[in-house]
């Protein structure tokens, strides 16, 4: 080490730190070496300088007009506990009330969820009833508005034919109904032409 | 000066993000006056325009402030903040690049060629607002040192000498490999020196 002078990479990092172990023979050298402590100091010199720039100070009025381009939100949790927070009466009567109340509801959810928890297959089945009846009255709603749209014949090819005639009628009826409107826009459209 | 600010100043940076992410306007405004100098200062020694600071500034603090949300608490605030405020300072040099010329080069160029032809020259006028610093004569010096290193180098440079941060904290703030960021700080430190070689004579 003594034979040879500290690269620009040593010097630099004997500024960053030269009490690390690693920097132990660099220090030494330097200690013995006026051309390398000569170039330390002017490193140090640099780094001392860079460290007393100041920090600027924008303007007096620079948080406001941030603030104004900020949104301020509160989630809904944090809502939710200061409307809480506000409703909870501090002490006496009305706090043992309240307690005694949430504490009712509390326990009359959970048995309410049990109980429903515990006759699972009875839902399930009313559900399904009430599935049921739905799909009857859809069908049967379904059947009237095309049977009036198409015809009686046409809505018994329907149940004839299935899946495949539904894929057939349904875009005719779609390209039939966007024309009847087409024609009806013109004809609209005639009529104000007209009027003016 | 109000109670809840005096408590709100004695909170460490992760206690008053929460406090803000609770939606407490008080809270935002702590986190901007705690680093309205440190990004301000950062910002303006990267595009010496003094009104171009305030809005490059004005810009970073809102889009971090608008996110607080998505603030990862294993990430450092200060550290979230200069690497926006660094961010939209390149954006806005290379704009400046593509509009005008460029001072220092591009940060792109592979070669001293490329650097000169992508350069710009320093506009002296912007630089009235550091009328204050250059009156004392060694802060004008390095002032007017800095502003002659390219845009990467005075990013880390100022984060590692004006800011304190480790290498390390360097590298995860402007995402660049630690080693990258270790050349830059010994390349303008030598530059620097250069440059402030008749002063220390």
């Amino acid at each position: 080490m003594n034979d040879q002078h500290l690269s620009p990479s040593d010097i630099e990092s004997l500024v960053d730190d030269d009490t690390a172990i690693a920097a132990a023979p660099f220090v030494a050298h330097v200690a013995e070496c006026d051309r390398c402590r000569t170039a330390l100091n002017e490193a140090r010199f640099v780094a001392e300088m860079l460290s007393t720039a100041p920090h600027l100070k924008p303007p007096r009025e620079f948080t406001d007009s941030v603030m104004t381009h900020v949104q301020v939100t509160e989630p809904w949790h944090v809502s939710a506990a200061g409307l809480l927070r506000a409703v909870w009466p501090d002490r006496g009567a009305a706090r043992t009330i309240m307690m005694v109340a949430a504490v009712l509801a509390g326990v009359v959810t959970t048995i309410g969820v049990l109980a429903l928890a515990m006759r699972s297959d009875e839902a399930a089945m009313v559900g399904s009833m009430v599935g049921d009846r739905w799909r009857v009255a859809i069908e049967t709603q379904a059947s009237a508005m095309v049977g009036s749209a198409l015809g009686g014949t046409a809505l018994a090819l329907l149940r004839e034919n299935g899946s495949a005639a539904v894929a057939v009628a349904l875009p005719a009826f779609l390209a039939t109904a966007a024309a009847a409107l087409a024609g009806l826009r013109a004809v609209g459209a005639r009529a104000r032409e007209h009027r003016a | 000066m109000p109670s809840s600010r005096l408590a709100l100043e004695n909170l460490p940076d992760a206690d008053v993000v929460a406090l803000a992410q609770q939606g407490r306007e008080e809270a935002f405004r702590e986190i901007i006056r705690r680093y309205e100098r440190p990004v301000f200062s950062l910002v303006y020694r990267m595009v010496r325009d003094r009104e171009m600071s305030e809005d490059l500034s004005q810009e970073a603090f809102i889009k971090v402030l608008n996110h607080i949300d998505k603030y990862r608490p294993e990430f450092k605030l200060s550290s979230w903040l200069f690497k926006i405020a660094n961010n939209v300072a390149i954006d806005h040099l290379r704009r400046r690049q593509i509009e005008t010329i460029s001072i220092d080069g591009s940060p792109h160029a592979a070669s001293l060629a490329e650097v000169e032809a992508t350069s710009f020259d320093v506009d002296s006028g912007g630089e009235s607002p550091l009328q204050e610093l250059e009156a004392r004569e060694l802060g004008g010096a390095i002032e007017r040192a800095i502003a002659k290193l390219r845009p990467e180098y005075r990013s880390c440079i100022m984060l590692r000498h004006v800011e304190g941060r480790s290498y390390e904290e360097i590298a995860a703030t402007l995402d660049l490999p630690l080693g990258t960021v270790k050349t830059y700080i010994h390349r303008a430190r030598h530059e620097l020196r250069e440059a402030l070689e008749d002063l220390r004579e």
